[in-house]
Parts: C-alpha cells; sequence; structure tokens
C-alpha cells in the first residue's frame, strides 16, 4: 500500500477528484429509496469525468471521492441536482434526514461537527461503539457501510482510540488456529461442512413457503431482480459456491462415488468431473432445490451451548412446525407473495402425509443444557451438563484482548458432566456401535464453497455473474464457477481414537487467513506436555492426548498464535513473505518466548499476543481494529487492498448499493386480515437484548425473575397502550402470521411512539399463559419474527465478499417486522 | 473536638450502569433466608420513579427521619410516648405489599409433567403463602421508566413542579443504588425501644444487636431511607452491616466489591463528634450539607489527630484515614453529596451527581455543555441531594466538567476554561481516582479496624469453637 511505483520507485500522489482536471461533466442516474412507500426513483448528480484512451477506445472514467460526493449530494460547482446548504430537503442533508429518523437537524450538525472537530484533533481518535443490533436489519450492510464511511472520512479507521468498535459478545475467538483444528477435526482430515446458519435454518424450517418479500420494489429502479423470491438467490449462491449448503446433493456421499465409479470416473479429478456433469444434467440436484423432499430433511440435530429454540429461532413458530411437528401457533400461514423458481413447489397434501415435512423434518433432537428452558423441554434427549462454575474451558472476547478461563469451583451434581466429557463419551458410543454394526468405511464427496483468504477470492473477477446453470459457463468445481468438490473417507469405528488425541495433521503444519506455518515442534511440545494416549489399540496410541478439557486447551493454546508468540512471529514471518513488507515480526517478537497454558491464564487471565490474524497490535496500548492495516501497510482484506467506499459487483449494482444508500426498513402488514374486534394498535416488533438475562441465560433465574416483572415483558409507549385499553402489566397478545405471543405489559414513556420492545430471549417456560387467538401457549419473543435473507449477503468468490465461516454469510436478520397488539381478554394457564 | 473514625461509601452515578450485580451479591450473601426474601439491604433504583419500598421518599407519609421543633431535634415519628401507643396500630409501618410479595417458580412442572397436550410452564409461587400468586409488584417494578405514571409519582418531581412531564423528547432517568447510609445521627438508632440498634464505637457502622432486639419494630418508620427491614419470621430487625466482617479484615463490603461500574469507593472518614447534634439542627436544610463537610475534618492535621488519638483512634485506621479515597472526593473535591439531607441523619454513604448528554442549546462548537444544557434537570439533583440548593448541583456538576476539559486540553491542547477551582494537576488526580483508579486505590481500609491489639486478639483465639479439654470453657 506504499504510494510509491513499484518498478521505479518513484512516490505516487494519488487524485482523490479530478474535478479540476477535468475533461467533462456527465450526469449520473443514481438509484434513491427515499420516496413514500413502494416508490423508487433515480436521482440525477453532476459528475467530473476524465476521458482515458484504451485499447477499446476512449472511456470515460471519475474518482471513487467524486462518486462519493455526487451520491451524497454535495455541491461541487458542478450545477445538477445537489444541496446548497444543510437546510436543503435534498438526499443526503441533515434536514433530509429529519423526516425519517425524527432527530432534528441541528443535532445531526452538532454531532457531525463534533466527530469531525475531534478526529481534526486528534488524528482520529473518535470512535463508535456499535452493538450488534444493526446487524438485525434486513438492510444492515449498508448502514454498516454508512457508519464505515464516516470513520473512513475523519481518518478514523485503523486508529488506536479511535475507529469502529464492534461490539458484539464474545465473538472474537482469540486462540483461534488451535481452536479451529479441533473443533472441525482437521487435526486428523478434512472434511468439515461449516455452515451459515441463518440459510440453513431458512431452508430446514420452510420458512422460503411462506416468504413476504418480493425483491422487486426493493431493487435498484432501473434493474429488473434475477429473481422475485430471495430463496432463489440463495440456490444460486449455492451452485456458484458462494454459500455453503448442506445437506449438499439429494443424493448421500457414498451414492455418488458409487454412480461415478461405476460410470467409469476414477480418483478425486473423475469424482469431480462426474459431479459437474451430473449437476449440470440434473441428475444430480442440490438439496435445497427441494427442501421438502424427505432425503434432503436434515434429521438429526444436537443444540449445544444455545437454546436454538426458546431463543435463538427466528421463526420460532416455523421451528416447531417444520423442524420437531408439534403445536404452534403460525396463525395464518399465507403463501409467498411470489413462487420461488429455482426450488420445487410441494403442496401441502403432498407434504403433511406421514413422513412429510409438516410431520416434522427432524428424527431426534437432543440437547445439552443445565436448564430446563424450550430446548430442552423440546428435545428427545437432554444431556445434563456443566455451568461455567463446574468445568474447564476458555473464553476470549471481542474488544478486550485477554484470555480468560472457566474453572471448575464446585463439583457436578447428578448426572451432569462437562461438554467435553459428554461428547467424548458420545464419541465412544459411536465407535461401539459402528464396530459392532461393522460400519463400512464411508466415502464422502460434498461441496465446500469459495472461502474467505484463499486465492478464492479471485475467482470470479470483477464481480461478474456467470452461472453455468444458465449456460454462461461450463461448472468448473474447485472454486472457480461452482464450489469445490471434495472427497474424504469417514472411519466412525475410530472416531473415539480420533477424539482423544491431537491428530497427526497437525505436524505438516497450520496456518489462517491464508497464512501458514510450521507446527511440528508444536505437536512435540504438546505431546511433551499433555502426555500420550496410552491404549495400544487405539489407532491413536502415543499421540498428544485430549482427554480432559484442560489438555484441549492447553492444545489449542499451544497452536495459536495470540497464546504461543512462537507461532504469532511464524505467521507474522509469512505475511512479511507475501506482503513484500518488511520488520512485520517486531509486532510479536517482543513476546516470542511466551506460550499460555492453562495454569497460566487460571492464576490470572493473560493479554493475548499480537497476531495477524486480526486486524489490530495491542503492544502496550489497547487493541483496536486495522491498526496493523494503517500503521504498517498491510492490505486490507478487500478487492482493492484498501478500505472501499464503492464495491462493484453485480449483484450490488442490482439492489442500488454499489455506494451507501438510505434503504428504509420492510414494512410489510403483520397480517393481511388482522382479525379486528377489539381496540389493536399495530407497532414495529423489535427484540433487543434483555437487562435481566445474557441471551435467554439466567433468565429463569428466581432472583433476575424477581428483580423485574418475574416474566415475559413486552414493552411500548403508554400513548400507544392508552389507544388500546392496556394498562401497565396487564396480559397483552402480540400477534401477526407468524404467531402469538401473550405477555405482560410495560408501559413507559421511554418507547416513543410505533414501538414494541420485547427484551431478546425471554424464554416461554416461565410464567406465560395460554393465548385465545391460538388455543396454545403463547410463544417466544422469536414468535412474531422470521428470516429475512438479503441476497446482497450471499455473494461470494470476491474478494471481501466471500464466504467465512462465522463471518460472512447471511445475517439473521429480524427487525423489519410488525405487530398487531391488543389487550388479552381472558388467560388460559392450559394445564392440560 | 472529639475525632471519631467513620466508615464511609462513595457512589459515582456517573457510572452506575443500573446493573443491580450488587443487589444480587448483597442478597447471595445476607438475605437469601426465611423471612428474609423480601429484604434488599442494597437495591438500585431508577429515578424518577417511587423505589422500594414504594414512595420511600415521601415523608409526609411515612414520618421518617429527624425534624427540628424548637430548635431541638426530634424524631418525625413521635416521641417515645406516641411511638408505644402506635405500637399495635402504626400507620407508617411499611406493609409486605409496599416492599413486594417474593416469590418462585414451581421449577419442578418442568421437569417432572407427564404427557400433556400443551408445553408445560413454571408458574410462580408465594414465598410467604406457598400459594399460587399473580405478581403485581416487585422491588424494582419501575426499572428503567418501566411504569410511567410510577414515575412520575416520584416526590422529587413533585417538588420541583415536573410531574407531568417525562415525554419521550425530554425524558431523563438514571440509577439510584441505596443500602444502609450508616449515619452520623441515625434515627433508627435513636427510635429503638430497647437499645439493640447501635453504632459500633471503632467504625460507625450502624448494627441490630440479634440478641437485643425485641422487635419492636420503631426502627423501621423511623429511618427515612426504609433500611432496616422486619423479619418476619424472627421478628427481629435487620439491616445492612457494611459488611463488617469483611470491612475487620480490611475488605470492602460485597456491594462495593462486585459492582460492576467501579462505581463504590470505601474508606474512612474523621469526623467530629461533638459537632454533630449542631450540625443536624440547623433550621435552613439547605445548610446540612455544608455542616456536613464541616463535620469532615483534615486527617492531616495535627489537632485533628492529637484528638483522634485521644478517643481510641488506632494508628492504623488514622493512616488509612490520611489515605482515604473518599476524603478527596467528598471534602477537597466537593463532588460527593448526601442523599436527602433534609432527613437530617448525616448519611455516611454519598453521592457523586451523574453528567447527562446535552438537551437544549446546541452552542456551535461546544462540545462540553453546562450544567443547565443537560438532560437531567439541576432542580431533580438538588431534590435529592441537596434539600434542592441548585447553586450545589451546579457547582459539582462544573467540577466533573471541568475535570473532562484539562484532561482535554492535556490531550489535544484546546484552550483551558476560565475560573477552574483547582489547579489542572488537580483535576488530574481527580480523573485517576475517578476514571481509572484499580481497586487499592478505590478501597482503602484498615485490616483489624476493631482496633484490638495482637495480644487481645490473641486471648480471643478459640473463645468460641472447639471447647476446652474438660469442657471448662
Ligand atoms: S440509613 Fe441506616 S443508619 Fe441511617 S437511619 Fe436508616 S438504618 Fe439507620
Ligand atoms: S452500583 Fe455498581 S453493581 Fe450496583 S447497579 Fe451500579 S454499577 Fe451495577
Amino acid at each position: 500500500m506504499r504510494s510509491e511505483n513499484s518498478d521505479t520507485g518513484e512516490e505516487i500522489i494519488p487524485k482523490l477528484s479530478i474535478l479540476r482536471e477535468r475533461d467533462d461533466v456527465v450526469e449520473l442516474m443514481l438509484p434513491y429509496f427515499g420516496n413514500d412507500r413502494g416508490e423508487k426513483s433515480m436521482i440525477s448528480r453532476a459528475v467530473p469525468v476524465k476521458k482515458i484512451k484504451t485499447c477499446d477506445g476512449v472511456k470515460i472514467v471519475t474518482t471513487v471521492y467524486d462518486l462519493t460526493l455526487a451520491n451524497y449530494g454535495i455541491d461541487t460547482g458542478l450545477g445538477g441536482e445537489c444541496a446548497s446548504s444543510y437546510e436543503d430537503d435534498t438526499p443526503y442533508t441533515p434536514r433530509w434526514q429529519e423526516k425519517f429518523t425524527g432527530v432534528k437537524a441541528e443535532m445531526v450538525i452538532h454531532t457531525a461537527r463534533e466527530f469531525a472537530d475531534n478526529s481534526l484533533k486528534t488524528h482520529g481518535r473518535t470512535m463508535v461503539i456499535m452493538g450488534g443490533g444493526i446487524n438485525h436489519w434486513f438492510h444492515a450492510d449498508v448502514i454498516y457501510r454508512t457508519i464505515l464511511n464516516l470513520l473512513m472520512m475523519c481518518g478514523c479507521e485503523g486508529r488506536n482510540g479511535g475507529s469502529w468498535a464492534h461490539y458484539v459478545g464474545q465473538e472474537k475467538l482469540r486462540p483461534i488456529e488451535g481452536w479451529a483444528r479441533v473443533m472441525t477435526g482437521t487435526d486428523w482430515q478434512g472434511g468439515a461442512k461449516l455452515q451459515n446458519s441463518t440459510s440453513f435454518y431458512y431452508f430446514a424450517t420452510d420458512q422460503w413457503r411462506n416468504e413476504e418479500i418480493d425483491t422487486a420494489p426493493l431493487v435498484s429502479p432501473d434493474t429488473t431482480p434475477r429473481y422475485r423470491h430471495p430463496s432463489d438467490y440463495n440456490i444460486m449462491a449455492a451452485r456458484l459456491g458462494w454459500l455453503p449448503a448442506y445437506p449438499c446433493f439429494n443424493k448421500s456421499g457414498q451414492k455418488i462415488f458409487d454412480e461415478a465409479t461405476a460410470a467409469g470416473f476414477e480418483g478425486i479429478d473423475g469424482i469431480r468431473k462426474f459431479v459437474a456433469q451430473s449437476l449440470k444434467n440434473r441428475t444430480l440436484e442440490f438439496s435445497w432445490e427441494d427442501p421438502d423432499a424427505p432425503e434432503n430433511f436434515p434429521r438429526n440435530l444436537f443444540i449445544w451451548r444455545n437454546n436454538l429454540i426458546g431463543s435463538s429461532s427466528k421463526g420460532h413458530d416455523y421451528f416447531l412446525k417444520y423442524l420437531l411437528g408439534t403445536r404452534n401457533s403460525i396463525f395464518a400461514e399465507e403463501e409467498s407473495v411470489v413462487k420461488p423458481q429455482e426450488i420445487k413447489w410441494r403442496d401441502e397434501s403432498e407434504i403433511s402425509g406421514e413422513g412429510g415435512a409438516l410431520q416434522g423434518k427432524l428424527d431426534l433432537l437432543v440437547d445439552l443444557d443445565f436448564r430446563m428452558a424450550a430446548s430442552a423441554l423440546y428435545s428427545d434427549v437432554v444431556l445434563p451438563t456443566a455451568t461455567w462454575y463446574e468445568k474447564d474451558d476458555l473464553s476470549s472476547t471481542d474488544m478486550h484482548p485477554f484470555v480468560h478461563p472457566f474453572q471448575a469451583a464446585v463439583d457436578l451434581i447428578w448426572e451432569a458432566r462437562s461438554d467435553w466429557d459428554i461428547f467424548r463419551t458420545l464419541a465412544k458410543a459411536v465407535s461401539k456401535v459402528a464396530t459392532e454394526a461393522e460400519l463400512p468405511v464411508y466415502k464422502d464427496v460434498f461441496a465446500v464453497p469459495i472461502q474467505h483468504d484463499t486465492e478464492g477470492e479471485t475467482a470470479q473477477p470483477e464481480g461478474k455473474i456467470l452461472d453455468w446453470s444458465k449456460g454462461d459457463c461450463e461448472p468448473v468445481p474447485g472454486r472457480k464457477t461452482m464450489p469445490a468438490i471434495a472427497m474424504i473417507e469417514r472411519d466412525y469405528t475410530k472416531l473415539y481414537d480420533k477424539w482423544v488425541a491431537l491428530g497427526p495433521a497437525i505436524q505438516k503444519g497450520n496456518g489462517m487467513k491464508g497464512l501458514g506455518w510450521a507446527s511440528d515442534d508444536l505437536y512435540e511440545e504438546i505431546r511433551t506436555r499433555n502426555g500420550v494416549v496410552e491404549d495400544k489399540n487405539l489407532i491413536s496410541y502415543g499421540m498428544p492426548s485430549l482427554y480432559t478439557a484442560k489438555k484441549a486447551c492447553d492444545a489449542v493454546m499451544g497452536l495459536s498464535t495470540t497464546t504461543n508468540g512462537k507461532v504469532a512471529v511464524r505467521a507474522w514471518r509469512d505475511l512479511e513473505r507475501k506482503t513484500g513488507l518488511s520488520d512485520l515480526t517486531k509486532l510479536a517478537s517482543d513476546r516470542e518466548s511466551e506460550r499460555f497454558t492453562f495454569e497460566m491464564v487460571a492464576i490470572q487471565p493473560r493479554e493475548t499476543i499480537t497476531s495477524p490474524t486480526f486486524t489490530g497490535s495491542n503492544q502496550n496500548r489497547r487493541y483496536s481494529p486495522f491498526t496493523v492495516s494503517i500503521e504498517q501497510l498491510v492490505p486490507f482484506r478487500t478487492v482493492t487492498g484498501r478500505q472501499s467506499f464503492y464495491v462493484d459487483h453485480e449483484l450490488m449494482f442490482e439492489w442500488g448499493e454499489s455506494m451507501s444508500v438510505y434503504k428504509p426498513i420492510l414494512d410489510f402488514k403483520p397480517l393481511k386480515n388482522p382479525l379486528g374486534q377489539s381496540k389493536e394498535i399495530t407497532l414495529k416488533f423489535l427484540t433487543p437484548h434483555n437487562k435481566w438475562s445474557t441471551h435467554s441465560m439466567y433468565f429463569d433465574s428466581q432472583q433476575m425473575l424477581t428483580l423485574f416483572r418475574g416474566g415475559q415483558t413486552v414493552w411500548l409507549n403508554e400513548k400507544d397502550a392508552e389507544s388500546i385499553g392496556v394498562r401497565d402489566n396487564d396480559w397483552c397478545e402480540v400477534y401477526n402470521r407468524n404467531g402469538v405471543v401473550i405477555s405482560r405489559a410495560v408501559v413507559s414513556p421511554r418507547l416513543p411512539r410505533g414501538v414494541m420492545f420485547m427484551y431478546h430471549a425471554q424464554d416461554r417456560h416461565i410464567n406465560v399463559p395460554g393465548s385465545k387467538i391460538s388455543g396454545t401457549r403463547g410463544g417466544t419473543h422469536n414468535t412474531p419474527t422470521r428470516i429475512h435473507m438479503k441476497p446482497t449477503h450471499m455473494i461470494g468468490g470476491y474478494g471481501q465478499l466471500s464466504y467465512g465461516f462465522n463471518y460472512y454469510g447471511t445475517t439473521g436478520n429480524q427487525r423489519d417486522i410488525y405487530v398487531v397488539v391488543r389487550k388479552a381478554q381472558e388467560v388460559d394457564w392450559l394445564e392440560d | 473536638m472529639k475525632i471519631k473514625a467513620q466508615v464511609s461509601m462513595v457512589m459515582n452515578l456517573d457510572k452506575c450502569i443500573g446493573c443491580h450485580t450488587c443487589s444480587i451479591t448483597c442478597k447471595n450473601v445476607w438475605t437469601n433466608r426465611a423471612g428474609a426474601e423480601y429484604m434488599y439491604f442494597n437495591n438500585v433504583e431508577t429515578k424518577p420513579g417511587i423505589g422500594y419500598p414504594k414512595n420511600w421518599e415521601d415523608q409526609e407519609r411515612w414520618k421518617g427521619g429527624w425534624q427540628v421543633e424548637d430548635g431541638e431535634l426530634t424524631l418525625r415519628s413521635g416521641s417515645k410516648l406516641t411511638r408505644m401507643l402506635k405500637l399495635f396500630y402504626h400507620p407508617e409501618q411499611p406493609e409486605l405489599d409496599d416492599y413486594y410479595e417474593p416469590w418462585t417458580y414451581d421449577y419442578e412442572t418442568l421437569i417432572s409433567s407427564p404427557r400433556k397436550k400443551h408445553q408445560p410452564v413454571a408458574r410462580p409461587r408465594s414465598l410467604i403463602t406457598q400459594q399460587r400468586m399473580e405478581i403485581k409488584w416487585g422491588p424494582n417494578w419501575g426499572d428503567d421508566l418501566a411504569g410511567g405514571d410510577d414515575a412520575r409519582a416520584d416526590v422529587n418531581l413533585k417538588k420541583i413542579g415536573q410531574e407531568i412531564a417525562l415525554e419521550f423528547s425530554d425524558i431523563f432517568m438514571k440509577y439510584l443504588p441505596r443500602n444502609c447510609n450508616h449515619c452520623l445521627n441515625p434515627a433508627c438508632v435513636a427510635a429503638c425501644p430497647s437499645g439493640a440498634i447501635y453504632k459500633r464505637e471503632e467504625d460507625g457502622v450502624v448494627l441490630v444487636s440479634q440478641e437485643t432486639c425485641r422487635g419492636w419494630r420503631h426502627c423501621v418508620p423511623a429511618c427515612p431511607y426504609k433500611k432496616v427491614y422486619y423479619n418476619w419470621k424472627t421478628n427481629k430487625a435487620e439491616k445492612c452491616t457494611f459488611c463488617y466482617p469483611r470491612l475487620e479484615n480490611g475488605l470492602p463490603s460485597v456491594c462495593t466489591d462486585t459492582c460492576v461500574g467501579r462505581v463504590r469507593y470505601m474508606g474512612i472518614l474523621l469526623y467530629d463528634m461533638d459537632a454533630v447534634c449542631d450540625a443536624a439542627k440547623i433550621p435552613d436544610e439547605k445548610m446540612i450539607y455544608a455542616n456536613m463537610l464541616d463535620l469532615v475534618k483534615d486527617p492531616n492535621d495535627p489537632a485533628v489527630i492529637e484528638s483522634a488519638r485521644k478517643s481510641g483512634v488506632s494508628e492504623m485506621v488514622l493512616k488509612s484515614a490520611q489515605e482515604s479515597p473518599v476524603y478527596q472526593i467528598i471534602k477537597r473535591w466537593k463532588l460527593a453529596l448526601p442523599l436527602h439531607p433534609e432527613y437530617r441523619t448525616l448519611p455516611m454513604v454519598w453521592y457523586i451527581p451523574p453528567l447527562s448528554p446535552i438537551a437544549k442549546n446546541f452552542e456551535d462548537r461546544v462540545y462540553l455543555p453546562k450544567s443547565e444544557a443537560m438532560r437531567i434537570p439541576v432542580e431533580y439533583l438538588a431534590a435529592l441531594f441537596t434539600a434542592g440548593n441548585t447553586r450545589i448541583i451546579v457547582e459539582t456538576l462544573q467540577r466533573l466538567l471541568d475535570m473532562r476539559a484539562v484532561m482535554r486540553q492535556k490531550e489535544i491542547g484546546e484552550t483551558l476554561p476560565q475560573n477552574l477551582e483547582f489547579e489542572p494537576l488537580e483535576y488530574e488526580r481527580m480523573y485517576r481516582l475517578l476514571g481509572i483508579a484499580k481497586y487499592a486505590d478505590r478501597v482503602k481500609l484498615p485490616a483489624g479496624l476493631q482496633g484490638k491489639t495482637h495480644e487481645e486478639l490473641r486471648e480471643l483465639q478459640g473463645s468460641t469453637g472447639y471447647a476446652c479439654p474438660g469442657g471448662c470453657c
């Protein structure tokens, strides 16, 4: 990123604007979404251009800066539609925004000045701290970009003490390189099928059948969307290798292998050819192309360290209906406004029979939990597990660069076991059954999407969408025009043998984010530290033991850059090699001799070692993202290697989002025909984090419940409440097409009118009566919500827009929802 | 002058996030017992709000604290005689509903439910009657302005004529954590006919002797903060002990120790016991705060030290007083204020009032607002902390703002505000203590507060526990 000509070393001074050197001014039409409901229009802006001669003739070009100014409507003296002052009601002035946000223009100007002024005086030490809330809106990505733009324009990104502090819980897993290997079993061999769960549950719970989105009104005014139904985009994403889509195909891996062999296709290349060809001639299909075909159902589900059913199931009642086949309150199921093109539609009669989707797709639901909350209540098997104070584990978080331990402070009670011990026990049982059943080695053929931080990021250049199924190109696996096809052998009789040891594949090296390093000596060190598997009958005999959770923690920390200085230095060295930069190792060399152990972090949580797996350095200061790019000139992991105001992917153009624009929230009616008959009001339904629980954890604790109102509550403005005759602590029914909630009302002036808060992850097992409307027990905060998938989140194979597990993919946005609220007439506890 | 030592607490409301960790840890340690379920020795209230128990600040109703009659202090709850007459009918005695009826749930139904048509659910059950109950009130019912009309019933809002306000556009709130104030002039002690409540010599902690308490309950209405509770199982009064067993070992109270916001400070104040009564009975209640500051003496003043030694304050306690973080905040910087000084009990838990965002007058390029431009009205804070004296609130908030201005100047070289009250270095000290102080800086308590020598302590060894041979003791 040095501003110099790499051949001559001459300094390059990039032009921000070509306003002065312009050859011409052109009128640019930009998409605009701020009109009254449903109306879209293009706005006209004047942009300076230069004419450049190329082999393809004269082209006009401009800078992103000039485009950005035009987008924001800033008057650069070129005329055209633009704002002459902050007072103009032109997009995007302070006055203009007032009508959408209710925030006074004066307040906006004052805050913006303070933001800019402070950034100027402190060289960018202005910070935006942001929780996960924005991510829960359909247009999360454009909103994020708006905020990032603000920070970029004020020079705050990558500035220690400034920049973007994304404060979302426990998601920055610091010792990631070791963890990733153990977690996915890739210390033995590849083959982990990692899935973005939003898409998975969208299909598994058949929310696609009840889709309320028609994409036509949402895309750029000058485009026709390639699909009207969001699920079609996801099928395309699976097909082009953008996103994972498991279970992959409508045939098992072994079956594909057998068919390929029978047809004379040999070896992995043969298999790849066979799969590509079968997909093309439709003898093989992606399972999501027909989610209601029994062969495509997910059958077994393990819930571990979350409360899927009671807490995170966006579209809770669709989970009950399609995944579990149990009583639900989907109130008035209405078919999709548009039918998908890429998915086989099966009529209700077809899926309601024995073994059909409406009977519940799952055969077995197992829950590891220490609370009898909704997930446990709805499970076939509950495995009682340890709380944080009864087990050994590690924790690391977003903005605090520390590794913390969990330690058993008290013994486990009753039959409970730690997660680690439960999974080890299960592994042993599986191996035993597999051996008894003489299960042969299973050949698994499956698809893997194009991954972030791999060469796959350049697989589909210039953001052009070439769809092999439409004849735009050939299906070429291997992260080109479709997902890669992999084949591995799975020997279930050896599951336990492998489970208890750190696998030998570690010796061949480790890596992350496209970097690699040697780890054979680390493997040896862990062997010495942990001791070995001593049972001669196991194939892992003599390998480092992972029998206990503590040993696993020590292995993880021994293999990770943030917790082993030696590894960090190796990773920086590899980044030096890749970038041509020198002197990056200094970011970790001061701590090269440190190697965290469980005992050490138990004595005191340790500050992690600066690592290229993350973007900030924390040497003698707190971690801030992107400081490594700004200070050391390590390229950003984007198409351009720099921060982007402008994204030129075809799908971004389609959705009018090549630059950050204003997009209103989705405002679908809660129900085609509200029930009426009693006073009702329609409110926007929001589910922010609860004060009295951590997600659903602690929600059912008597102490926490005592400190607020003893059960589920919904908050609404007092005037809204008055309009429907609801008083504080009255029972309310809250419903829309997705289901019915019954809850106590909290009436407060703290909320603006038109909004209802139902704090996230209150669960339905405490103090929840039945609803007269649904005739069954009231639902959770996620009963009225559902999954809305935004196609721009599905883009893959293009720089920063590439799939990364837990990093990039469809977000589970659930905020663009309205509900109808009324006072509950009668409360029935449904004790039968 | 008679100098005594008092353990005191400061809570920085600018940093309290209302998480109630303090309430939970306190409850786990002290009041998760039969008869004590409804008690929160420490509770956190959202203000505006009516708090716990309901409307405890309404002394017209509860007649708590002291009043001045003919220049003398008398309990508002009446003379000993009138109080005795009220033994069997006591309108100022709060009832369970004023607190709340504690409950639990039928958790068992979730585990052992038979096959049913509908998902099982755990319903509430009263911890008092063991019957099913409907939850209608709780110890924190008004959290985050839940129930707007309850918030409007806050007597402090009435005092400033704003009871009808609280519209979304100009709404404000803050948290107020409360435990017993271990007052210098405790009404609870004065009201007890059995002498069961006493203020400890060595550290001023106010305790109820469980042996002596006869359950007269005079202390309950007398305390204007409603921080003495009646255990309905043991029929004795109970209250916050400042976690004295911890204090005696140099450790702070549990609420302080576990405070997530690092809001709480604990340390020793030296005060002039002889001046307490006069300080409390000054007719103009707006002057009580100034009197309280006068009571607190400079621990480095030789005369103070001498007097302290004379009245038995140990060297360890003296040293601790000299390092006291609360002395700095309360007296040196005048940042902390007593809650409702007009109750005249001279509370020893002090509060730093909170700053709040600019809500009006967006003066161009002025980013540190004047206290009057903030969202929380100065009058409201005055009703809580200075008996209505707004000048003191403005001055206190200004010191906090000046601290920010000085620190900002240090970072980015903006011009310093005019008329700073202290030297810039003093504001830096302030910043260190309020902003980044570690545990050991926020809490300075001498171990061995009870002032016993090693010799005495050794003699105490074995005085409880295993019997001595032959069963002689
Ligand atoms: S606050 Fe404490 S010391 Fe003061 S009167 Fe009430 S119970 Fe007594
Ligand atoms: S005083 Fe501390 S622990 Fe208590 S609510 Fe405030 S921040 Fe939380």
